[in-house]
């Protein structure tokens, strides 16, 4: 379905996406999302949804205070908390979960690392499979890497993943 | 632009976000109980639940004169704009709803935020009650992220409409 730029620009919306084997979700915060990534938006919302839980909240890894309090202003536990719940619900579905870190200026498409899991999933679990059938775009980008998680802020993601994109439609034409 | 302190108007700006958090949590952790539906001509249906969306803010408005106020959220359906309020769009951001203003050059275009939904409702329900709501008397709470429940400046546009 697409959506009009009206829409996205003052709708917070979830979407997904496979970079170099993660499913990572995207908290848009009124930000620009790929055309590529709208048109089956819904597909995505509704087999992520149906993802088990496969880690505890004390398994979610969350990006450093330091990060939270100078960059996005968050003085106290209470204020922390209550940022990071949407980010570590995904997180405990197994997906690394990131926000649009400057939300006022809505051409700004740096995103930062909020929350991910601990534990990857086992390879070739039920858990893989199900992920490999799941309706979402994988692409490979060596602009990021998940192997220093903490150090995932100032992503401009939505370039990563435009660039992904087009990468696959050239390898497939 | 003033800022709102009663304590009614943050409670029902607080109760939004919460509704939205609610239902998002509703959306993606109860796993199974919406299942897909299959339509008459054999497409696969996905429930208008999983359509639901956080907005991207959420403040109320209040008339400091008639004490009227109101919530809004950015992206609500708001078809009919109040003519006082389209008039003072045009005066002081120098265009209509849905352009970049040609005064602020803010990139939100006109009739995207929160504040500005909030205040067309009480525009309208003074106008129901024969009255003529001014941009000046309007009062704002805090603008709040419902995903995160942080508070957010306002944007440019907001800041020269109601000052």
């Amino acid at each position: 379905m697409p959506y009009s730029s009206h829409y996205l620009h003052t709708h917070d919306i979830d979407w997904f996406i496979k970079i170099n084997g993660k499913l990572v979700h995207i908290a848009s915060a009124g930000g620009s999302i790929p055309e590529s990534i709208t048109t089956d938006l819904l597909s995505s919302v509704y087999y992520v949804a149906n993802l088990p839980e496969t880690n505890d909240a004390q398994e979610i890894e969350t990006i450093n205070e330091r990060f939270l309090s100078e960059i996005l202003g968050l003085q106290t536990q209470e204020e922390r908390d209550n940022y990071m719940l949407t980010f570590k619900s995904m997180a405990q579905k197994g997906l690394y979960s990131f926000d649009r870190t400057n939300i006022s200026d809505v051409l700004d498409n740096n995103y930062h690392l909020v929350a991910w899991p601990q534990n990857s999933p086992e390879l070739y679990s039920p858990r893989d499979l199900y992920l490999e059938s799941l309706p979402i775009l994988s692409i490979e980008s060596n602009e990021i890497s998940f192997d220093n998680p903490k150090k995932l802020h100032d992503v401009d993601l939505f370039e990563i993943v435009e660039k992904g994109i087009k990468r696959l439609e050239e390898r497939k034409r | 632009m003033k800022s709102h302190t009663s304590k009614t108007l943050d409670s029902l700006v607080f109760a939004e976000c919460k509704r939205q958090r609610d239902l998002w949590f509703d959306k993606y952790f109860k796993v199974g109980t919406y299942p897909l539906a299959i339509t008459e001509n054999g497409y696969i249906q996905i429930p208008d639940r999983y359509k639901k969306e956080f907005s991207a803010m959420v403040a109320g408005c209040q008339d400091i004169v008639s004490n009227i106020e109101h919530i809004g959220c950015s992206g609500c359906n708001t078809t009919i704009w109040n003519d006082e309020l389209k008039e003072a769009f045009f005066n002081r951001l120098g265009g209509n709803v849905g352009e970049i203003s040609s005064i602020t050059g803010c990139d939100f275009p006109i009739g995207n935020c929160a504040e500005q939904h909030a205040a067309n409702f009480v525009f309208n329900e003074i106008e129901e009650r024969g009255g003529k709501g001014d941009v000046a008397d309007m009062a704002f709470t805090r603008a709040i992220r419902p995903r995160t429940m942080t508070v957010h400046d306002y944007c440019l546009n907001c800041r020269t409409l109601f000052a």
